[in-house]
């Protein structure tokens, strides 16, 4: 320091010392004050969880947040996929017929009158296989098949456990039927990722899938971009290991795989713009309608937890309404749904949220529910966008109440985005809801940017 | 720390200071056989180290701050001084070496409030150096 500033400057730093230790031990007394209620909370949920479902510890999420009113509990259980529930998965899908095992016909079908060579690479049709194998139809209990349908693969039990798993993040699939074309799944890739494959075709599995990519995707116009699951690539791999990761491929492609989100960060965000709402908690049932396997697990569960919380806490600290929401996932999908408003007329009782981005309300036509609204806004919107995906009334778990006009419906789905923070979105109205979304243009000009 | 019926909490005027002494009355309220049966430790805030001067220049935390902060009753004021460091050379506490320095008397003095006499506390204040002070200081 100079001397000018030694001689004449005014240091004054004990304020800020102050204002510093305010907040410093402010939040030491909080996280000291609440620690025990809540370590034990999430011990007991722990223990009345791993009864029914094996789970690691980090799986129960428990918040309190303390208002002058009331104060909200909020305990978050993670299940994840495992053998266990895969066994229920499994004999769920095993009433329907796995597309992908469809596929894989189609893939052996000669195209030009002679059987490739190619497909009978074992490794290939092995890793095949076992992705048809881990597809579970997400609507088990729809028995729609012509209906296009989104499947979700999930990563193989072999890549979770080894530790030779090309790929950390998880990839879906997504097979439509194309009215154009035969009535088979096709597949597309990117052109980036056609031209980055090496020319050789004396390999037998560059050969399959250069096959695959030059000409199927010849068929299709453009359809948005696809993946090939971790499991084949690890096949294709195995065979060649000169072969670039294919995933690596087709991220630097652009056609990078759907951006996983963890789970946790969006129920968070929801958890958090619910509490920040103030309302009165609404004890929130789970929600009858669960996809695939989770099912039958979550009555249970759900009554499992509450008579644990209940016999934890003690009479006078209770909280006066409690929120419990069970969220099931099933990766790659990260989807989470809740119907903690389905006690209010003002918002329907099934909404899809995934995603991060601009906001998409994407609305659906005369069949199916939130899932199929998740569809075709997926189709159109893979990544960047957080869609917000609806029941409209009437269909799925939303009762259809009084609300059959267009305009009410409207109404709907304005208070809806309004409940979520959300104050503008882009309104996806196909099909049979476009009345529903002509009318939220309409009657609400300033929420709705675009309308397609 | 278990067993105490009364506490002195010493403290220096500064941020970690107070931080541990607040953690301090945190276990001390939790981990004590007398909070487990319910009751409380007798706390009190010995404030050690405090420079008047720096103080008003807002160098320092001041006595209301820390008080402030950890709202026990205040036992005593120490102030800075160079004589604890001589005595602390000699291998004896200050209130045995030089009993008249400003240190000592503040000890002595917050021994007697703990053992109940109610004397008023010293805040130590600038000491007003005259002519000859400023030439005839001993030299530490």
């Amino acid at each position: 320091m100079t001397l000018w500033k030694k001689l004449f400057s005014t240091t004054a730093s004990a304020p800020e010392a102050r204002e510093r230790l305010q907040i410093l031990l402010s939040h030491e007394r909080q996280a000291l004050g609440g620690d025990d209620l809540l370590s034990s909370l999430r011990e007991d949920i722990l223990a009345a969880v791993a009864k029914r479902v094996p789970c690691d510890r980090d799986s129960v999420k428990i918040r309190l947040d303390r208002g002058a009113p009331m104060s909200i509990l909020e305990i978050e259980v993670e299940i994840r996929a495992n053998t266990d529930c895969r066994k229920v998965a499994s004999r769920a899908s095993a009433r329907l017929p796995t597309p992908i095992a469809e596929f894989d016909r189609w893939l052996c079908e000669p195209e030009n009158g002679s059987r490739p060579s190619s497909l009978s690479n074992p490794s290939c049709r092995a890793a095949m296989r076992q992705l048809g194998e881990r597809t579970t139809s997400p609507y088990a209990d729809c028995p729609s098949a012509g209906a296009p349908v989104a499947y979700a693969a999930r990563r193989s039990p072999a890549g979770r456990s080894s530790t030779s798993t090309t790929t950390t993040r998880p990839t879906s699939l997504i097979a439509t039927r194309q009215c154009r074309s035969s009535r088979a799944p096709v597949f597309a890739c990117s052109r980036a990722c056609r031209s980055a494959w090496p020319k050789s075709s004396a390999s037998i599995a560059t050969s399959a899938t250069s096959r695959l990519m030059t000409v199927r995707s010849s068929r299709i116009a453009n359809i948005g971009m696809q993946l090939l699951p971790p499991s084949l690539a690890e096949g294709i791999g195995r065979e060649r290991p000169g072969i670039p990761d294919l995933h690596g491929m087709c991220q630097i492609a652009g056609a990078g795989p759907r951006r996983s989100v963890a789970p946790e960060t969006q129920a968070e965000c929801a958890a958090r713009r619910l509490a920040s709402r103030r309302r009165a908690p609404t004890l929130c049932a789970v929600p009858e309608r669960r996809v695939g396997w989770a099912y039958g697990l979550s009555r249970p569960l759900q009554g499992a937890l509450e008579g644990e919380l209940h016999a934890t806490m003690p009479c006078h600290r209770r909280p006066p309404a409690l929120r419990i929401s069970c969220r099931f996932l099933q990766e790659p999908f990260p989807v989470v749904t809740g119907s903690a408003w389905s006690r209010r007329r003002s918002a329907p009782s099934e909404v899809a949220l995934t995603g991060h981005g601009p906001a998409v309300l994407a609305l659906h036509g005369g069949m199916g529910g939130y899932d199929m609204a998740l569809i075709l806004a997926l189709g159109a919107f893979p990544t960047g966008y957080e869609i917000i995906a609806p029941s409209r009334p009437g269909f799925l778990g939303t009762p259809m109440g009084n609300l059959e006009s267009a305009q009410a419906q409207a109404d709907l789905f304005a208070a809806l985005l309004t409940r979520l923070g959300r104050h503008q979105a882009i309104v996806l109205a196909p099909r049979a809801s476009a009345p529903v979304g002509l009318a939220f243009a309409a009657r609400h000009p300033s929420a709705a940017p675009r309308l397609s | 720390m278990r067993h105490a019926d009364i506490a002195v909490v010493v403290t220096n005027p500064e941020v970690s200071s107070v931080r541990d002494s607040d953690r301090i009355v945190g276990i001390l309220d939790a981990k004590t056989l007398k909070a487990i049966r319910g009751e409380t430790v007798d706390k009190r805030l010995l404030l050690t180290r405090y420079d008047p001067v720096r103080a008003a220049r807002g160098d320092m935390l001041k006595t209301e701050d820390v008080l402030e902060i950890l709202s026990l009753p205040l036992l005593g004021i120490v102030p800075e001084s160079p004589d604890v460091l001589r005595a602390s050379n000699l291998g004896v506490p200050v209130s045995l070496a030089d009993p008249a320095s400003a240190p000592a008397r503040a000890y002595m003095d917050a021994a007697r409030r703990l053992k109940g006499e109610d004397l008023a506390v010293e805040v130590p204040t600038k000491q007003r150096m005259g002519l000859f002070g400023k030439f005839l200081r001993r030299a530490a």
